[in-house]
């Protein structure tokens, strides 16, 4: 058996796996072609294909994907079956969602939890321009800005109670939404085991201190902004990356989206959005009136968020669980983060 | 940074083997490749951190828990007594433990001084917070200073 074969990850060891899990759900052979694993994420790994069977004598042919969370990931132990169920809940809403179709918390198919969406077309712009200017010209950044909050409004006024979500997550109050995050990062960011930050200490004093209450508990995507969802000419096609969804404070996403490292220099947020606009725009959509002072809060934490994201990565390469080499790049940019989250605090305090 | 320099070279030798040159279709790319393994292997026994920069951050660190031992006085901080310097030809790992014991100590410090603000007179806390904020400060902009700009868009591209 070839090196790649023994790779449990590896594309000829997922194909044969997918082969016999959707023959099975299929009732009649599968084949899996055009199987492509990309290379976007450093979490869950991600995988393209088409899936081509028969039925009653008619070829089918489907485009998925593949998500599978592996045990050596940076946020391992991994469950799917919170974004499955987002997704699901999600699904014809005013979210844009690929459909869901299996998953599994158990590591017996794939040696890991992994679940299987639709494939939808477009492609995710990023938000870092190789001249460092504007990544949309003006017409579609209208476009898509309106679509990008229209679809933030929609997560945020969805009514998640009755819905397998609620079961799914902890409990989570208008009071202890807020708290709730900050010790979750907390907990990711110990579990890294890197060295001790002066500055993180702080942040960390400061955001206990400053702790805010919901105006409502919604569900928050986590990682809303550039980079992911999905485009097509104009068209926001799906909303990606449902990895970090959890209830809480709806001030939290609006806080992801402002942070400086989705606009570089650009004056558009997520380079989609004025500030102003946003928070008009969403407060007419939602009805939740936005109060920037939360925001500012949340644009601390998610920055603290940030922060333990880069040093999950960077322990998880120390600990010799990846080779990618994107991951020490990402520690190496760990005093830019810390430098602008001591000016964040300096600016709110 | 914050990765050990070993594990880093190791990496970019097991990317390099593992990674890279299997996709390289380029014979002298494949020979440039293999010339880059070699020479991470005859780095990985002869380097290792410039010193500098830890020297001044200790010298800095015992500056200040100095300085908050003074303005902590009569008080229940955790602070001890001062720290020895470290000796001119410290080894840089070794001056790395000791960089990163004192910064455990200043957010020992940090960490009591939110606890116990209410109980402390307020010129106390703000002459502790501005000795604190000033050091980080310091702290963050040396270690800008050996932060080149990431290349994001590149890796994301991959062009």
């Amino acid at each position: 058996m070839s090196v790649a074969e023994q790779d449990p990850f590896g594309e000829e060891s997922v194909r044969r796996r997918l082969a016999a899990f959707l023959s099975a759900r299929h009732g009649s052979d599968t084949r899996i072609e055009k199987l492509k694993r990309f290379t976007v994420g450093f979490s869950w790994l991600t995988y393209g294909f088409e899936a081509c069977w028969s039925e009653r004598g008619v070829e089918q042919r489907r485009g998925l994907i593949l998500r599978i969370g592996p045990p050596n990931g940076i946020f391992a132990p991994y469950k799917a079956s919170l974004q499955f169920h987002a997704q699901q809940v999600l699904h014809g809403s005013g979210v844009p969602v690929p459909r869901v179709y299996w998953h599994s918390d158990a590591s017996d198919l794939f040696d890991a939890p992994f679940f299987i969406c639709e494939r939808v077309a477009g492609e995710a712009p990023i938000p870092w321009a190789p001249d460092g200017g504007e990544v949309f010209d003006d017409a579609t950044r209208e476009q898509l800005a309106e679509q990008f909050v229209g679809a933030l409004a929609a997560l945020h006024t969805f009514e998640w109670r009755g819905t397998p979500l609620e079961d799914i997550e902890r409990p989570v109050t208008a009071h202890n939404a807020a708290l709730s995050q900050i010790e979750f990062w907390e907990e990711v960011t110990s579990r890294s085991r890197l060295r001790p930050f002066p500055a993180v200490a702080w942040a960390l004093a400061w955001l206990r201190a400053n702790c805010p209450a919901a105006p409502r508990v919604s569900i928050v995507h986590g990682d809303y902004r550039i980079g992911n969802f999905l485009e097509q000419d104009g068209r926001i096609t799906a909303i990606l990356d449902w990895e970090l969804t959890h209830l809480g404070d709806p001030h939290e996403d609006i806080g992801f989206i402002g942070l400086r490292a989705w606009s570089g220099r650009s004056p558009y947020l997520c380079q989609l959005i004025r500030r102003e606009d946003l928070y008009a725009r969403y407060e007419a959509l939602t009805g939740i009136k936005v109060d920037p002072d939360i925001v500012r809060f949340y644009e601390v934490l998610n920055n603290f968020k940030l922060f333990a994201i880069h040093t999950a990565a960077a322990g998880c390469f120390e600990a010799g669980r990846f080779n990618d080499l994107r991951m020490p790049a990402m520690g190496a940019q760990i005093p830019r983060i810390l430098l602008q989250l001591e000016r964040m605090i300096e600016g709110v305090a | 940074m914050n990765n050990s320099l070993a594990r880093i070279l190791d990496g970019m030798i097991a990317t390099l083997r593992t990674e890279v040159i299997p996709r390289l279709d380029d014979e002298f790319a494949r020979g440039q490749a293999f010339g880059a393994v070699d020479l991470l292997n005859n780095l990985k026994p002869r380097i290792d951190w410039l010193v500098t920069p830890l020297f001044d951050e200790v010298r800095d660190q015992r500056a200040l828990l100095a300085r908050l031992a003074e303005v902590f006085r009569g008080t229940a901080a955790p602070l001890e007594a001062a720290f020895e310097e470290p000796g001119a030809g410290t080894p840089a790992h070794a001056l790395e433990q000791l960089r990163n014991e004192l910064d455990m100590k200043i957010c020992a410090s940090i960490d009591w001084l939110a606890r116990e603000r209410a109980a402390l007179p307020a010129a106390t806390v703000a002459a502790a917070e501005a000795a604190i904020k000033q050091h980080m400060q310091v702290q963050l902009k040396r270690e800008m200073s050996l932060t080149p700009k990431p290349l994001f868009a590149e890796i994301a591209r991959a062009e």
